[in-house]
């Protein structure tokens, strides 16, 4: 008997095959192939399938786009402004330099970024806290640094309100944190080292 | 909130003109977008190790870096595999982050056993999902209904929505399942 077809093999998959198609399976390690081939595919589709999105996941992707997309900057969001830094003089009341903690106010959130110890290659680890005294407003969600170029760095925020990110290269980026609806940015957070010139 | 599940296979605009439609500010697109490509996000990060939980997570991350980066997409018909890509790198984040002492090793992830030998690769997968957008409505439709959906809905149930007859269903399922295989084909060879 001659290979079997793709139709063959796809009625075989479905246990719709005629008898001698299943014999030559048997002893053809080719025709194997090309069947376990389509049952991974269709297995994929499977999983894919079982793993379609529910409301709440498409509202929170649509949320990120109303706030984050092109074009959306009049959508409501709050953008986090200083209010207070540990630094003698906060130049231009700008971001974070080492040793010293920012304090920003976004909404009914506070947001304080320090940077802490040093990493490996001249980076730094950012560690930041999200408070809030609005009982009915949880905590939780993933604060997000970006900078211009290079790698977005994420973190999840703990029920605290903690996070940590590890390695972050000194630089300018912008902050982003996002809980369920709510998004805060911050805008110009600078990260510098102790041993800058 | 209800936890309705969307339909996954019901559009086949092109990946490139989606792009396009969520750089210029389609919510809808985007919505669109993410029906398509969302469960091949959470499929890459399940076969990585992540948990259901750690899944949605991995998505909301996925997006957040395509909405920073979409901008920087090169090659618009290489959405799929851009975002297959993106999603491992956040699922191993996620693991490494969480569970440290897993030390996972990019290719010796956590796997589910039935993959253990024949892991179908991240890009494969977005390779399959990429081809069953392009094909037509109706097929997508016919295969979810007879092949994905668990369990299947019968030939008569299908044969009745569709308007055909319940012989020629058999057929056409076949039909639909060729097309797929070079449309598979097809993507494999432009190295997408
Ligand atoms: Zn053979």
């Amino acid at each position: 008997m001659d290979h079997l077809t793709e139709a063959h093999i796809i009625d075989l998959i479905e246990g719709e095959g005629p008898s001698e198609a299943e014999a030559h399976l048997a002893e053809c390690s080719q025709c194997r192939s090309a069947q376990r081939l389509w049952q991974e595919r269709i297995e994929s589709l499977r999983e894919m399938s079982r793993e379609s999105l529910d409301d709440a996941e498409l509202h929170r992707l649509r949320v990120l786009y109303r706030q984050l997309g092109p074009g959306k900057d009049q959508a409501p969001r709050w953008i986090a402004r200083l209010v207070r830094s540990s630094a003698a003089a906060p130049a231009a009341a700008r971001g974070v330099a080492s040793g010293e903690i920012m304090e920003y106010s976004a909404g009914p959130y506070t947001l304080m970024l320090r940077v802490g110890a040093q990493g490996s290659r001249s980076t730094v680890s950012v560690i930041g806290q999200i408070a809030t005294n609005d009982r009915d407003r949880g905590i939780g969600g993933t604060f997000a640094l970006t900078p211009p170029n290079g790698r977005v760095r994420l973190s999840d925020v703990d029920q605290f309100g903690e996070f940590n990110l590890p390695e972050v290269a000194p630089g300018s980026y912008r902050g982003t944190w996002w809980f369920g609806d709510q998004i805060m940015v911050v805008h110009d957070v600078e990260i510098g080292t102790d041993d800058e010139p | 909130m209800s936890h309705r599940r969307h339909d996954w296979t019901v559009d086949r605009q092109l990946d490139q003109e989606l792009v396009k439609a969520c750089r210029r500010g389609d919510e809808e697109a985007w919505v669109v977008l993410w029906r398509r490509y969302g469960p091949l996000v959470k499929s890459v990060s399940r076969r990585i190790g992540c948990d259901s939980e750690e899944a949605r997570d991995v998505l909301q991350r996925v997006a957040l870096v395509a909405l920073e980066k979409l901008d920087s997409l090169r090659d618009p018909k290489k959405l799929a595999p851009w975002l297959a890509g993106i999603a491992r790198f956040q699922s191993f984040e996620i693991i490494r982050e969480r569970r440290p002492a897993a030390l996972l090793q990019e290719d010796t992830a956590v796997s589910n056993p039935r993959y253990d030998d024949e892991m179908v690769r991240t890009e494969d997968l977005a390779r399959l999902r990429q081809a069953f957008a392009q094909l037509e409505e109706r097929c997508q439709r016919l295969l979810q209904r007879l092949m994905l959906k668990e369990p299947p809905d019968s030939y008569q149930d299908v044969a009745r929505d569709e308007n055909l007859s319940a012989t020629s269903i058999g057929p056409i399922r076949l039909r639909c399942m060729k097309r797929l295989g070079k449309l598979i084909e097809k993507l494999s060879r432009s190295g997408s």
